[in-house]
């Protein structure tokens, strides 16, 4: 576990120390600024909605905020072990002192802080919100715990596709591709029915965030989730264990 | 060892290595698919709002706590439906109380086959097309309307209470299904009555129609003589007689009503000689706060009229605040009577009036310069104004020993008085523009606590809501649009300018 938090502290310095890091969030906070903006209009102007619906509900249930997320979480877990690979980095690495899981785990752990770092400004609309208006905080507290959830899958879908691609650009496409296929595979749940239905709606990201932003937490959303990062960790590990006895 | 020895072992070696990777790998993922199917099957949902509003009642939790059979729910609505994602999320709520709920999803617009199927099986009939929800428990089957789900929203006063009709409606449906042997209403016949059996004009098929998809029986009983209201009514209803109810008739309903009974009076206007004839109800009534008079009501307002006729056909979209008809109010839907008497409720008697005609109704008991074709003078009619079209009243059985030994929630007398029996009318109550399917519904609930047997109190959320004016938008929009990504920005620099330096 020691030589997993320094590899993260190491990646999280070598992270933040980059401007490409901000650039990133800089772009991120334009989409979800612009979304927000959009949101809180409909609802000033419009005064539609009952008591249960409120901006921050509507805007964590837009659709475009998680669209989004199919090419933001990519960019955040592309280099962490692709990058290694395509320096040579992963060679000093693998003889280095450090067993496998406790890379792929120090990897991961900087990629969710990376998550929470992209997310942390937008909690500022809800103090904008509050100023307007009462805030539900439990209802904010769902939102948040959902949003980490989602990292925490993202995220080790992000590693996972890291670990096997030999370049950034082909892990980033990796998750892309990955990510986009279930977050498509679960809406499907709008259209198919009984059974079938049932099984995409338990993958449905959007649905489970829906749920989340209601104020719903939903012990499903979680288990799925934790154990897609689970297998893609494990997977992770595997495929960097192949690599050291290539 | 050989040179082919160690090559051997090592090959050996990494297939026995790479074998394990193979095998751990199939393994994890057998322990992925397990973790997430007892996950999908035993799962639990918080509701983490301040006020709980994702939670069912207490009412709702004990009646699905409480189930021992299994429940079948047909959700009959279409994906694309906007009450579709609320209903489902509120089943799942009950799911995960209960594993005695089985949901079944058909979508009409994408399997038709297996809708229609479902319809003729279900017998639906002509009705489906309104029917939300079915829920089955053996061979006895309920169903909730689209109507029954939304409690539209008007006015601002209504904009912190929480739509609860769903629930509500799912709740009753529960009871209704499990609560033993299915209510019976039963119609008097003797004196000119509506018929239970024939549909048309004076029929009451489309009224036994809907009460079957709620699980309701409808059955004639003969009252005539020496009349007694048999033990298996769970309500009775006197439906547009046109011969008067003989003393000891109506002694027999004044009876059973301080029984514990339910009574539904629902009574046309008879005119005989210019004159509206009484109905043998008059002294009861009187004797409960409730004065049914001989009038004919004229709706003066020309923008109620249906058919020209002040008297025919005219809508009223007032309603009283008793609890039968008080969703109405927000509704304003329309209503539809058709040469109706006038209902006084008098104060005191614990009576509530239940619709009202316009501030511009009269209601006229001398009707001679109308038929004769004389003059007449709106202003001389006895009751002006606002006329009271039917009352609903509870007695207090406070004392009664039938009632306390039947412990909380024991059947307490119900009485509803309707000036017009056309309320019932199969013309009016097909009708989805009209209230009457609504109202009709509202009335029995009352009478059988049905749907009402789940009290389910109104949620309401303390939370202000977000209010802004344009300045305070322009203000949002800088900050989010602006400041928070130049901040980033500013950061993205300053990183940069560390790594030249």
């Amino acid at each position: 576990m020691k030589g997993a938090l320094v590899i993260a502290r190491r990646e999280i310095a070598s992270f933040f120390g980059s401007p490409m890091a901000y650039i990133v969030i800089a772009v991120w906070l334009v989409v979800a600024g612009a979304s927000f903006d959009f949101i809180v209009r409909y609802f000033a102007e419009s005064a539609s909605g009952g008591a249960s619906d409120t901006p921050l509900r509507g805007w964590f249930q837009m659709p475009l905020i998680y669209i989004a997320m199919l090419i933001f979480a990519p960019i955040l877990t592309m280099r962490t072990l692709a990058d290694e690979k395509q320096t040579g980095r992963i060679e000093g690495l693998l003889t280095a002192p450090v067993s496998p899981v406790a890379i792929v785990l120090g990897k991961y752990l900087a990629s969710l802080v990376f998550w929470l770092s992209l997310w942390a400004p937008t909690l500022f609309y809800i103090f904008i919100l509050s100023r307007y208006g009462d805030v539900d905080r439990g209802a904010v507290l769902s939102a948040c715990l959902g949003v980490f959830f989602l990292g925490v899958g993202y995220m080790a879908v992000g590693v996972l596709a890291s670990a096997l691609a030999n370049s950034q650009t082909v892990a980033a496409v990796l998750a892309t591709l990955a990510l986009a296929g279930t977050f498509v595979l679960g809406l499907g749940e709008y259209i198919a029915s009984d059974a079938v239905a049932d099984i995409l709606s338990y993958v449905n990201v959007y649905g489970h965030m829906e749920q989340a932003a209601a104020g719903v937490l939903d012990s499903r959303r979680v288990v799925y989730q934790a154990s897609t990062a689970a297998l893609c960790l494990f997977l992770a590990i595997r495929v960097i264990d192949h690599r050291r006895f290539a | 060892m050989s040179e082919d020895d160690a090559k051997r072992a090592e090959l050996k070696r990494r297939r026995i290595a790479r074998l394990n990777i193979y095998v751990g790998s199939i393994l994890v993922v057998a322990i992925f698919l397990m973790v997430n199917y007892l996950g999908y099957r035993h799962h639990k949902r918080w509701d983490l709002t301040t006020e709980q509003l994702f939670s069912l009642s207490e009412r709702s939790l004990e009646v699905a706590r409480e189930l021992d059979e299994e429940i079948t729910v047909y959700l009959l609505l279409s994906k694309g439906d906007p009450s579709y994602r609320d209903l489902d999320e509120l089943l799942e709520r009950y799911r995960s109380v209960t594993d005695k709920l089985r949901i079944e999803r058909v979508d009409p617009h994408r399997e038709p086959a297996r809708y229609r199927a479902l319809a003729d099986k279900l017998g639906l009939g002509a009705n489906a097309s309104r029917v939300a929800a079915i829920l089955t428990l053996g061979d006895r089957k309920t169903t909730i309307d689209l109507y029954d789900l939304i409690r539209p929203r008007f006015g601002a006063d209504d904009g912190g209470l929480i739509d609860i009709e769903a629930e509500r409606s799912f709740t009753g449906a529960i009871l209704d299904l499990t609560e033993g042997e299915p209510p019976r209403l039963c119609v008097t016949s003797g004196h000119g009555e509506w018929n239970a059996d024939a549909g048309g004009g004076r029929g009451l098929a489309s009224y036994r129609e809907d009460l079957e998809h709620m699980n309701i029986q409808l059955e004639t009983i003969e009252f005539v003589g020496n009349a007694r209201v048999p033990a298996r009514c769970s309500a009775v209803l006197v439906i547009g007689p046109e011969r008067p109810f003989a003393r000891n008739e109506v002694d027999a309903l004044a009876d059973y009503l301080e029984g514990g009974g339910n009574l539904l009076l629902a009574l046309d206007p008879i005119l005989e000689g210019g004159e509206v004839l009484h109905t043998g109800f008059e002294r009861f009534l009187s004797s409960k706060g409730i004065e049914i008079d001989p009038t004919i009501v004229f709706e003066l307002d020309p923008a109620r009229l249906l058919s020209g006729s002040p008297v025919e056909q005219f809508l009223v979209t007032r309603y009283g605040d008793h609890a039968s008809v008080e969703q109405f109010q927000l509704l304003e839907g329309p209503t539809i009577f058709h040469l109706a008497r006038s209902v006084r409720v008098r104060e005191g008697s614990g009576a509530e009036p239940l619709f009202l005609a316009s501030e511009m109704s009269i209601a006229e008991s001398d009707l001679s310069p109308l038929l004769e074709g004389r003059d007449y003078d709106h202003q001389r009619a006895p009751i002006q104004g606002s006329v009271v079209l039917g009352a609903a009243l509870t007695l207090d059985l406070g004392d009664s020993r039938e009632a306390g030994e039947k412990g909380e929630g024991a059947a307490r007398g119900r009485l509803v008085v309707v000036g017009d029996a056309d309320l019932f009318n199969e013309a009016f109550i097909t009708q989805p523009t009209f209230a009457n399917h609504h109202v009709t519904a509202a009335l029995t609930g009352f009478l059988l606590e049905r749907r009402s047997l789940a009290a389910i109190p109104p949620k309401t959320t303390q939370l202000a809501p977000i209010l802004m004016t344009s300045e305070d938008m322009k203000s949002v929009s800088f900050r989010v649009l602006f400041l928070l990504p130049l901040a980033a920005l500013l950061l993205a620099f300053s990183a940069y300018w560390g790594r030249r330096k």
